[in-house]
């Protein structure tokens, strides 16, 4: 009788002892909703190539935001993304050099700072390195967006400085074929466009040394051309009922290398400040007679002294707020040549805004007002086409602000903020997520969709010494 | 009685929502196999814990009693969507014991000591987990020792006082996203071990020869870590007095909540003892937990993370049978709200509200020895949440199966 019961008690205890020792999970569905993702491709410049810390790695390129964005997708229909990778251990940036390093600078004020090396520049000047065929990934640093309409973009017989050797190396035909035509060979069902900004930012990065309205290296686009090159693109993109997802330009306020050096970021002594008042004596004789601002140091934060050819006085003059020194310039102003200070910030490490006697240009101004166009621009091309928009203007600016993702908080601080790689304009392996997860997020929304967003900590940022 | 049973249970059920933070409910095997009943019990000396005011009706001159339970715990998460990330615990078995010691000093005293643990936290996700940078592991544990005092006032009456003196542990590991030209992250590991002190006060009531309720108040007992060890692992450049100072200090506290429970036990048959808790627990003194680094730098801020726990409610039901003089078999059930509000709900503590069922036996060996066994089961429900200020959001769920063994040995 009691072993009876004993038997059902330990045959009770059993089965709770089966019965579900682990906790089921429901585990998610992805979904490819209206969208065919099965021949993706993606179209654009530095950002979806995967340069990154100044230079083109393949360690970059397979931590781009669209190789990202690619193996999100494969769970989804997408078979296969195919990029033009540099070798292993190689790499090469648009000055020649390579992926930029973080050392010891053994100051205790900056312990640690970037440092360039040489490249691989074989890579782009010597075409047995090339790799010319077909790609999903038809990303090439410095596109603007009516290059990639252009055959001669990638023409090597035009002469060096005359195409692009980034797109030269591994265009299907250099000369013949355009980044747009080599995009639409791979038949695409649903594409990436996003043109993150040269269109405007490489007058910003080269100090405003380019006209507003042009097609020329440091010009800012005109919308005329913008507009006619984004709505061909599309055209052209979703003729076959591909569908697509655009992205937007972020503000320069959000991007390091324009952003970080503050403009009286200039740190004096109080004895570098007198020696500074004395040194700049007679110009502010001159400045006085004239009616124009003094140049005062005290102790503490000063606005730097930059070269200004507009201005009347000497061509210099201190810094304003509101106007960006580049981090082009950091090296510099910690030389012996002390830009800044004892020298003036040359005008091509800075960005002006206008200033009594209002000879000079509004750079500042031109670039704010251009991406302001241009995004509208991209919008209304997004809607007129049908395809999904990512609003990476309004991510940047919520990363500006510092913003928590699964534990870490995130920023746009150079160096430091988790988000930009070495160079301060292009996004580490994790920023790169970050990027990719938003443009899902638009996918998503616009198609019906479940893709599944990258798990942001599963890539690295910044790495320090 | 079966109908009764059950009726109780359903209701339990559709109580609407609540878990049980780090506490341990694990003091008795006898009390435990009763869905952790025990407080209008009269259990002999592991009455120490459960109420000290029923100490006092100890029949025996000496009781000493032992054991140990063995948790068996699984924790899984599932990111919030649209992700395909899945994550499991590897937990370290969880190992709670107790040591119950009691004396009759005259005909109406009774002294008593206890070892507990009725505090603790045993939780690994991993060093590369997703949430890593809020929690990799944490090992937490309490032991409570409590020297007490009963007095039996007379034969409806009794009340018991005990002195607690804990000695808290813990050790925790959090990434840090800083990571070297080798590819290594780097890593906070927070260690520390301190005292602190509370006490245990109990009455017991024999309304009449079947009815007896109990009340007991266990105090909250606030562990003040002062200079426990935080040594920082960071990539060499940052491993140094500007940036994240290698061996640094840190003091941080955390409340052992009190807890308010009434009970009642009735004696429904002479084979048949039925039991009813209701624990009222006091977390809503877990606002924060705040690590106040001796060495600051720019890049190292003292911590504050918000928890704002509530106090919550546990109901428990149990039963004990007869079967034979020298057999006893028990079962219990009961339903543990969860103290954690929405969005602040971390992965070193996922609670939930949570569901358990318990059997249990004691045999007696011989006259003076018994064989007490338990085994619970617990069943979280799944929760989908977060902690807001880290933006960590998933679907966790937990559940959790516990042997347990002890020895009672009286004269």
């Amino acid at each position: 009788m009691i072993r009876k019961y004993i038997s059902h008690f330990a045959l009770l205890l059993s089965a709770l002892l089966l019965w579900q020792c682990e906790p089921n999970i429901d585990s998610f569905q992805p979904s490819n909703g209206t969208a065919d993702f099965s021949s993706f491709v993606t179209i654009g410049d530095s950002y979806t190539a995967g340069y990154t810390d100044g230079a083109l790695s393949q360690y970059g390129q397979m931590n781009s935001f669209s190789a990202i964005m690619a193996k999100q997708l494969m769970s989804v229909g997408t078979t296969e993304f195919k990029q033009p990778l540099i070798p292993e251990g190689k790499s090469i940036g648009s000055a020649g050099n390579a992926s930029l390093i973080l050392y010891e600078t053994g100051i205790p004020s900056i312990p640690v700072a970037p440092l360039a090396q040489p490249g691989n520049i074989e890579l782009l000047t010597d075409p047995s390195t090339w790799i010319n065929g077909q790609y999903h990934n038809i990303g090439v640093p410095g596109a603007k967006s009516f290059h990639l309409l252009a055959p001669e973009y990638g023409n090597p017989a035009l002469g060096a400085g005359n195409f692009n050797p980034f797109y030269a190396r591994f265009a299907s035909q250099p000369g013949v074929s355009s980044m747009l035509t080599d995009a639409m060979a791979n038949t695409p069902t649903f594409f990436n466009l996003w043109l993150a900004g040269n269109d405007v930012l490489s007058y910003a990065l080269s100090g405003g040394q380019g006209n507003v309205g042009g097609t020329g290296t440091n010009d800012i686009t005109d919308e005329a051309t913008f507009t006619f090159a984004i709505n061909t693109l599309l055209t052209n993109l979703s003729a076959g009922g591909a569908k697509g997802v655009i992205g937007n330009i972020p503000d320069i306020e959000a991007i390091p290398y324009i952003s970080y050096i503050q403009y009286d970021a200039l740190e004096l002594t109080a004895d570098l400040a007198a020696q500074m008042n004395a040194a700049y004596a007679a110009y502010n004789a001159g400045a006085a007679a004239n009616g124009l601002p003094t140049m005062d140091f005290k102790e503490g934060r000063n606005a730097f002294v930059i070269a200004d050819p507009t201005y009347p006085i000497a061509q210099m003059r201190q810094a304003l707020p509101g106007e960006k020194i580049l981090i082009s310039a950091l090296a510099g102003i910690q030389s012996e040549d002390r830009w800044g200070s004892a020298t003036p910030i040359p005008n091509t490490h800075t960005l002006h805004i206008q200033t009594p006697p209002f000879n000079s240009v509004n750079q500042v101004e031109n670039i704010k007002s251009a991406i302001v166009s241009f995004n509208a621009i991209l919008k209304a091309q997004a809607d007129a086409h049908g395809v999904a928009f990512a609003d990476i203007n309004a991510l940047m600016e919520d990363l500006k602000d510092g913003y928590v993702i699964d534990g870490h908080t995130y920023t746009t601080a150079f160096i430091t903020g988790g988000i930009f790689s070495l160079d301060g304009i292009h996004s580490t392996a994790r920023g790169s997520a970050i990027i990719a997860n938003s443009f899902i997020e638009a996918i998503n929304n616009k198609y019906g969709a479940q893709v599944p967003k990258a798990n942001v900590n599963d890539y690295i940022t910044v790495e320090f010494p | 009685m079966k109908k009764l049973f059950i009726g109780a249970a359903l209701l339990i059920s559709s109580l609407s929502a609540y878990a049980e933070g780090y506490q341990v409910n694990l003091q008795g095997n006898r009390q435990t196999g009763m869905g952790h009943t025990g407080t209008g019990l009269l259990m002999g000396a592991s009455s120490l814990h459960f109420n000290p005011g029923a100490l006092g009706f100890m029949e025996s001159k000496y009781e000493f009693s032992l054991g140990a339970s063995f948790i068996f715990s699984n924790n899984t998460f599932q990111k919030q969507g649209p992700s395909l990330y899945e994550a499991k615990s590897d937990n370290p078995m969880g190992t709670p014991f107790y040591f119950y010691g009691a004396t009759k000093l005259t005909d109406k005293m009774v002294f008593g000591l206890s070892v507990t643990t009725p505090f603790g936290n045993s939780l690994s996700w991993g060093k590369e987990w997703d949430g890593r940078f809020l929690i990799q592991d944490i090992s937490l544990r309490a032991i409570f020792i409590q020297p007490t005092i009963a007095y039996k006032i007379n034969d409806k009456f009794g009340v018991g006082v005990g002195f607690v003196a804990v000695n808290g542990d813990v050790e925790l590991n959090k990434a840090l996203p800083l990571t070297d030209q080798g590819g290594v992250e780097g890593n906070v590991n927070i260690a520390g071990n301190t005292w602190a002190f509370g006490f245990n006060a109990g009455l017991t009531y024999k309304a009449n020869e079947t009815l007896t309720l109990g009340l007991n108040y266990r105090s909250e007992v606030m562990v003040k870590l002062e200079g426990g060890d935080a040594t920082f692992n960071t990539p060499k450049s940052l491993n140094t007095s500007s940036a994240f100072p290698k061996n640094n200090k840190f003091d941080a506290q955390l409340p052992m909540p009190y807890n308010i429970t009434f009970g009642a036990g009735f004696q429904a048959s002479e084979k048949l003892l039925l039991a009813l808790d209701l624990q009222y627990v006091g977390w809503s003194a877990y606002k924060t937990l705040d690590f106040d680094f001796e060495q600051n730098t720019p890049s190292l801020q003292d911590s504050e993370n918000v928890r704002n726990f509530e106090n919550t409610m546990i109901y428990r039901l149990g039963a004990e049978y007869e079967l034979k003089e020298n057999v006893q078999l028990r079962a219990g059930i009961y339903y543990d709200t969860t103290p954690i509000p929405e969005d602040l709900l971390t992965p070193e503590t996922p609670g939930t509200n949570k569901t358990g069922i318990s059997a249990g036996f004691t045999w007696g060996i011989t006259e003076k020895m018994d064989l007490d066994g338990s085994l619970l089961y617990i069943h979280g429900q799944k929760r989908e949440d977060g902690y807001a200020p880290s933006n960590f959001y998933g679907t966790y769920s937990t559940n959790a199966i516990i042997p347990g063994i002890g020895l009672t040995y009286s004269f």
